[in-house]
């Protein structure tokens, strides 16, 4: 038996933050073999204590529904699943590389295999790509885009930014926008310094937030100075004569995200049976691209 | 009467069956057997089809058990919403007779259990096949948190449940909006009737107006998860008394970052958070943990039947903003404690006491903060109670 968890943070204010840990679980459990799929939130129920007291597999698996390795990946997660032998060299990362830790649970002979964040998994970038090219798939191959991927960033925890520089750097070398810049809600570069950050004549945006609520919905189009952003839809703005915006919500919330957290224990050595309709998203840019 | 559930138990007639109103030993290709107050002897295996096939409810009941790979807790849950109740082993009533039924003999899930090397074997008592027939056939209803589950039998022993908020237990069902998938439910849970966020599932708000099923017992389950995750498992653990349960302080120690403070609440503080946040005005659930396991919190665990097994995340967040504005001695109204009172008076004669979000701790008309103040007077009036009759009395 094994079962699959999603941690998530959730929330105590804003009803969407739980929606892509339910919405992802409810697929993965329609569209994979795993005998249990489980999701746990900091802030909502069921809680991480409430599932770890039910867990009944043999063999776990934790994906934390999370953007980048840090203060909840790294402290919280661990000690709320009893992890006692958790040490953060296990995951022998540089702050986007880990990929899965091993133990075995307290007093029940459990293995669980602590997997490394959702949002540093290389193929994210994919993910992002796919979603960008939404936009860009029907426009002329001569205007000249730019990929602006928005983190929160905090100057509290370095690693909160290395995800999205990880991914803008995958994304630069791609070559598929003329040009690709990390922007943060609170560390530099800012977003509200997005026009001197590109040069193009078009930025895409995406946020890489697991779930849309105020920051998504109000402080990002506020930094913009686009209108807030209320639907599933990407919101075309012409900023000025010479540049047009494009965004979207949170990246947590892409269908894609799905496959993400299945790779993830795979990665760990799961080996589930995949529905056609659950797509890992890959690496190759010309694959994910057609 | 079901030729093919009589078969089922003709093939199992032969591995030995002690279950729900029913025995049968295989003995020498013959078949000793029990049903209720009948015992029947050396049947031949036409024989015992024949008998069988005279008791339709046992065996049907006996295949609705059997038929589907139900877990222990789902299994245990259904048959307890049919008025049976778990036996412990010591419980003398365990050993058959005709007024009790056995789920010892159910394929339960034998990995369903968080300590594999203890799993137990779990019996069940109550009112027999016939009466539980009888009862179902009207329909039973039970209450589970705030809603109202009724189960009820359709053709071959099959049952069918249906869910509602209690208080449309008697509304015409016509006047209910019917719902029917579990994405539906989990959005309304996510809202009170005003459109406001519902945190925890289990704040007292749900809406009502609506209905779900009726539909089969695995469903069943998933809508009850969806209203109440994980509720079926932890009732199921606690009535077996093997829920792990994390107490006050040491969850309160193991906090980090912004929680940390939240270990230096006192125990008298502690008592009027408790009241303020999981008294059943406030919470649906039953509270498990204590101060420490050893230390219990001077306030009523609740009337609820899901166990509560950790201070929740609202709790802890709702502890962190006492923690951060209370003084050392918790039984002295500070000065937060009046600018709040007045602020709330103020707010009721303007008629704007608008509570905004449960989990908004800053707004002086959070809920939570009004219980926690009301609990605080009212044990300032407790032990200035003396004093009052003292002064009285001069």
């Amino acid at each position: 038996m094994n079962a699959l968890v999603i941690a998530a943070h959730g929330s105590l204010l804003h009803p969407a933050a739980s929606e892509p840990a339910r919405t992802h679980a409810r697929r993965i459990r329609e569209q994979t073999d795993f005998d249990e799929v489980q999701v746990a939130f900091w802030k909502e129920q069921p809680n991480f204590r409430e599932v770890l007291r039910t867990l009944t597999a043999d063999t776990v698996y934790i994906v934390p529904l999370f953007i980048s390795e840090g203060y909840f990946t790294e402290r919280v997660l661990p000690r709320e699943f009893d992890l006692d032998e958790w040490d953060i060299s296990d995951w022998n990362s540089d702050g986007t590389s880990a990929q899965y830790a091993t133990y075995t649970g307290t007093n029940t002979e459990r293995t669980i295999h602590y997997c490394g964040p959702v949002g540093t998994h290389p193929i994210m970038a994919s993910v992002v790509r796919k979603r960008a090219r939404l936009v860009t798939a029907s426009l002329p191959t001569t205007e000249s885009i730019g990929l602006a991927l928005i983190g929160h960033g905090t100057d509290r925890n370095p690693h909160s930014q290395n995800a999205i520089y990880y991914h803008a750097s995958t994304l630069r070398d791609q070559n598929l926008f003329k040009e690709v810049q990390p922007l943060f809600l609170d560390a530099n570069p800012r977003i509200a310094e997005f026009r001197t950050c590109f040069s193009t004549s078009r930025i895409v945006c995406v946020p890489l937030f697991i779930a849309d609520g105020y920051h998504t919905q109000e402080d990002i189009p506020n930094e913009l100075g686009i209108p807030s952003y209320t639907s599933d839809q990407w919101v075309p703005s012409q900023i000025d004569t010479s540049l047009k915006l494009n965004y979207n919500g949170a990246i947590g919330t892409n269908p894609d995200i799905a496959g993400v957290i299945v790779q993830r224990a795979i990665d760990a050595g799961a080996q589930p049976s995949l529905a056609e309709n659950l797509e890992i998203p890959v690496t190759d840019p010309v694959s994910i691209d057609q | 009467m079901n030729e093919s559930q009589v078969n089922a138990l003709c093939v199992e007639a032969s591995n030995g069956i002690d279950f729900d109103g029913i025995t049968v030993v295989p003995k020498n290709s013959k078949f000793d057997v029990k049903i209720g107050h009948s015992t029947y002897e050396n049947l031949t295996g036409n024989r015992l089809r024949e008998v069988l096939s005279s008791h339709p409810r046992i065996v049907s009941n006996w295949d609705y058990w059997h038929s589907e790979p139900w877990t222990a807790p789902a299994a245990v849950f259904l048959r307890w919403l049919e008025g049976m109740r778990i036996t412990s082993e010591q419980d003398p009533d365990s050993t058959f007779s005709s007024n009790y039924s056995h789920v010892s003999g159910m394929e339960l899930d034998a990995t369903w259990w968080p300590d594999q090397s203890h799993q137990p074997t779990i019996a069940m008592h109550g009112p027999d096949v016939q009466t539980r027939y009888t009862a179902l056939s009207h329909g039973l209803t039970t209450k589970w948190g705030e809603v109202s589950i009724s189960a009820s039998l359709v053709q071959n022993g099959q049952r069918i449940y249906t869910v509602r908020h209690q208080d449309d237990q008697w509304a015409p069902t016509s006047a209910l909006c019917r719902i029917d998938s579990i994405e539906s439910l989990q959005s309304l849970v996510k809202k009170t009737a005003d459109g406001r966020y519902r945190p925890l599932n289990s704040i007292p708000s749900l809406q009502d107006g609506w209905i779900y099923g009726p539909v089969p017992g695995h469903e069943l389950i998933q809508i009850i998860d969806a209203l109440y995750p994980l509720s079926i498992q932890h009732w199921y653990l606690a009535q077996l008394d093997q829920i792990e349960v994390d107490h006050f302080y040491e969850t309160a120690e193991r906090q980090s970052g912004i929680y940390e403070p939240i270990e230096t609440i006192s125990k008298t503080s502690l008592q009027f958070a408790v009241r303020a946040c999981c008294s059943d005005s406030s919470c649906i659930k039953r509270r498990l943990w204590n101060s420490t396991k050893s230390s219990p919190i001077n306030v009523p665990r609740g009337d609820g039947k899901i166990p509560c097994i950790a201070p929740c995340a609202l709790f802890i967040e709702a502890t962190r903003f006492w923690v951060s504005n209370e003084p050392d001695e918790p039984a002295l109204l500070t000065d937060v404690d009046v600018a709040h009172a007045q602020a709330i008076a103020a707010a009721v004669q303007a008629g704007e006491t608008d509570s905004g979000r449960l989990g908004d701790f800053s707004n002086p008309y959070n809920p939570y903060r009004i219980n926690y103040l009301q609990a605080k007077i009212e044990y300032i009036t407790q032990i200035c109670a003396p004093l009052k009759e003292d002064y009285a009395s001069k």
